[in-house]
């Protein structure tokens, strides 16, 4: 008889459980960088990033993610330094261009963040999450309002929607901070390039860097060239004559490269030795606006206080949800 | 006509055809079309004139011309190797990146790109071609010397290994690293320069030269077995002599501008097909003509659109079409 008793009390109790998950548990409907409509099951609990780690901390969900990238965890200075004990304890499950399937699904995940950037692999784990049960959200940020979206979805997503609006908010503060700065400017025209992993891979007119030049006050000579990432003949930089040079943070070449090259000595950002290659931040993070602010107080030194970069750094650091074991 | 005659009429031409397209690539580009300029800039140069020049001559002078200098080289060398390659081993399919030159400066690149941050691509590429030329060399060497198949299934075995290890490097490198890597892999000239052109000259230099005065040989060389050795020739002194030769010239153009594939087969075939197979001429023909094909590809990346492409798609383009015309056309002259 007792013994009939504590079965309907385990099960009494697990069907009050049950309810109580059923209750929380809702669907929600996003669209990705590639334009699909994701249906994610709430609460997202094990997620995988295969990109956009960097927003792990600001949203807060280190407990929340099963797997990474491998780049994470070699070429993220900001993670390793906020995240090094969590970073060794999460499982890598390859990179975004090659993902490794079998550890990804032997994580049991329920949520897969990857890159546009190979429709077959995304074909593929969309497969795979349809039989395992798990969705698969692209994301690409194009632009700025296309980052900013893309937060609000993964704010959506893991129903941190309060904490992302904070930092959207705090974005958007720098950005205003830096338009109004520059509109008391009476001349504000200044031209110059941004140049990624070598010094012929420009800027173009698609991705986040062309928004973030555009509110810095930069003109970018690159903006017919609609591609993210064009690679042009030295000849046509020598043409644009930039007033200024930015060279991206994780370029594997310095200032003194472009200011030594007798190929580009003509050039009036490299008379004036207007040169600067960018600090180690992400632009597919909320640190992008940052970069801008960065690239603003390099083309407009005295336009801004001196520390009002450092101030910025350490509001966003604030932000930050950091990784207690 | 005589042969000879033909020979040298034909030679003419190309050089001449040559000349017309360096002059016409040194005066059109992204800043625009200055023939005279040209011709003005290089007096200025070769005489040492002090009067000032215009921002454009030091367009054409500092990009062009080294560009267009290192594109005639490396034509060349690829073209001068691939032509020696295929009479020494009696294999109209090999071309100059046989003993795993391509694999090997590769992997220098990868390593160069993806651990060595700052270092000088070039320098590792080259020392990984050298390296990889000598494995695929002592790997096909046994106690009897080194067979032709012997050294093919070497050089084959060579850079399957090397180019898994440079597959392993781009899995794990960031994306960027990795458009680094795919890009030089493509061949590009984008980034040349004096310095870079200093760099590469003497090697393949040296390595056309030895290609060019071995030719004579080289006729001897695509003889059978038997037949050369009964003509009093040293197999595998020899070989080594023009492995030698097209490992320094192959493995500085690699170095210099990337793997680019087809000129060093198809130039070749095509200066067969004019001049037929005899190598006093064809090596030195195949050499002229290499160096317009490559620069008159490498004009036409730089100039198709706003984009700098890698010269590389632009041979391969050209070159798949010819080879595929050559397959049929030739398969049953018992060449191919």
């Amino acid at each position: 008889m007792r013994h009939k008793n504590s079965v309907v009390a385990v099960a009494l109790s697990l069907l009050i459980l049950l309810s109580a998950t059923a209750s929380n548990a809702k669907t929600i409907c996003v669209t990705d960088a590639l334009g699909r409509k994701v249906f994610v099951h709430e609460p997202v609990k094990r997620a995988v990033f295969l990109i956009g780690y960097e927003l792990i901390p600001y949203l807060g969900i280190w407990n929340r993610v099963v797997g990474i990238s491998l780049w994470a965890k070699t070429h993220d200075d900001f993670m390793n330094r906020i995240g090094s004990a969590w970073l060794k304890s999460v499982a890598s499950v390859g990179t975004a261009t090659q993902i490794n399937f079998e550890t990804l699904i032997k994580l049991n995940p329920d949520l897969v963040i990857t890159w546009n950037y190979k429709p077959q692999a995304v074909k593929l784990l969309e497969t795979l999450g349809k039989k395992d049960g798990f969705s698969v959200i692209t994301i690409s940020p194009e632009g700025l309002d296309s980052l900013f979206s893309t937060l609000r979805m993964l704010g959506k997503v893991f129903e941190v929607e309060k904490r992302t609006d904070c930092i959207i908010k705090k974005m958007h503060y720098v950005f205003d901070t830096i338009r109004t700065t520059l509109a008391k400017l009476k001349n504000r025209r200044i031209h110059g390039i941004w140049l990624w992993d070598s010094i012929n891979r420009v800027a173009g007119s698609t991705g986040v860097v062309p928004d973030l030049m555009n509110i810095a006050g930069i003109i970018n000579c690159a903006a017919s060239i609609k591609a993210p990432y064009p690679r042009v003949s030295l000849e046509q930089i020598v043409l644009w004559n930039p007033e200024i040079i930015f060279i991206w943070g994780n370029a594997n070449y310095g200032t003194k490269k472009i200011l030594n090259d007798p190929r580009l000595s003509t050039l009036i950002a490299v008379k004036e030795k207007a040169v600067f290659k960018s600090p180690n931040w992400s632009t597919w993070s909320p640190r992008a606006a940052l970069v801008c602010l960065w690239m603003a107080l390099k083309a407009y030194p005295n336009a801004f206080h001196k520390g009002f970069l450092t101030k910025m750094q350490r509001d966003f650091d604030s932000q930050i949800s950091y990784y207690k074991p | 006509m005589k042969s000879k005659d033909r020979v040298v009429l034909i030679n003419a031409f190309i050089s001449l055809l040559v000349i017309v397209v360096t002059w016409l690539s040194f005066s059109f580009g992204a800043a625009g079309f200055y023939p005279i300029l040209s011709i003005k800039i290089f007096v200025h140069k070769l005489f040492k004139l002090k009067s000032p020049l215009t921002p454009i001559s030091d367009i054409i002078w500092q990009i062009r011309a080294p560009r267009i200098l290192l594109c005639l080289l490396v034509g060349a060398g690829l073209s001068g190797s691939g032509a020696a390659l295929q009479a020494t081993f009696q294999n109209p399919l090999v071309d100059p990146y046989l003993l795993g030159l391509s694999a090997g400066a590769g992997l220098g690149c990868a390593i160069s790109v993806a651990f060595l941050s700052g270092s000088y691509t070039p320098f590792w590429a080259f020392t990984g071609a050298v390296l990889a030329c000598i494995l695929t060399y002592f790997l096909a060497k046994t106690k009897r010397g080194i067979s032709r198949l012997g050294l093919i299934l070497s050089g084959v075995v060579v850079s399957a290994f090397l180019m898994a290890l440079v597959s392993l490097i781009k899995f794990i490198v960031d994306p960027h690293s990795l458009t680094s890597i795919v890009t030089w892999l493509m061949g590009s000239f984008s980034l040349s320069s004096w310095a870079r052109l200093k760099d590469a000259f003497p090697m393949i230099l040296a390595g056309c030269l030895i290609i060019f005065l071995m030719r004579f040989r080289i006729n001897l060389l695509s003889l059978s077995r038997e037949e050369a050795i009964n003509l009093g020739v040293n197999l595998e002194k020899e070989r080594a002599f023009i492995i030698a030769g097209v490992c320094l010239a192959t493995g500085a153009s690699v170095a210099s501008a990337g793997i680019i594939g087809w000129i060093g087969l198809m130039v070749p075939h095509l200066i067969r097909l004019m001049i037929g197979p005899d190598n006093r001429f064809l090596i030195p023909m195949s050499m002229i003509a290499g160096a317009g094909i490559m620069v008159a590809s490498d004009t036409i990346a730089r100039s198709l659109c706003s984009f700098d492409l890698p010269v590389g798609i632009i041979t391969s383009l050209l070159g798949i079409p010819f080879f595929i015309y050559l397959l049929r056309s030739k398969t049953q002259s018992g060449w191919i």
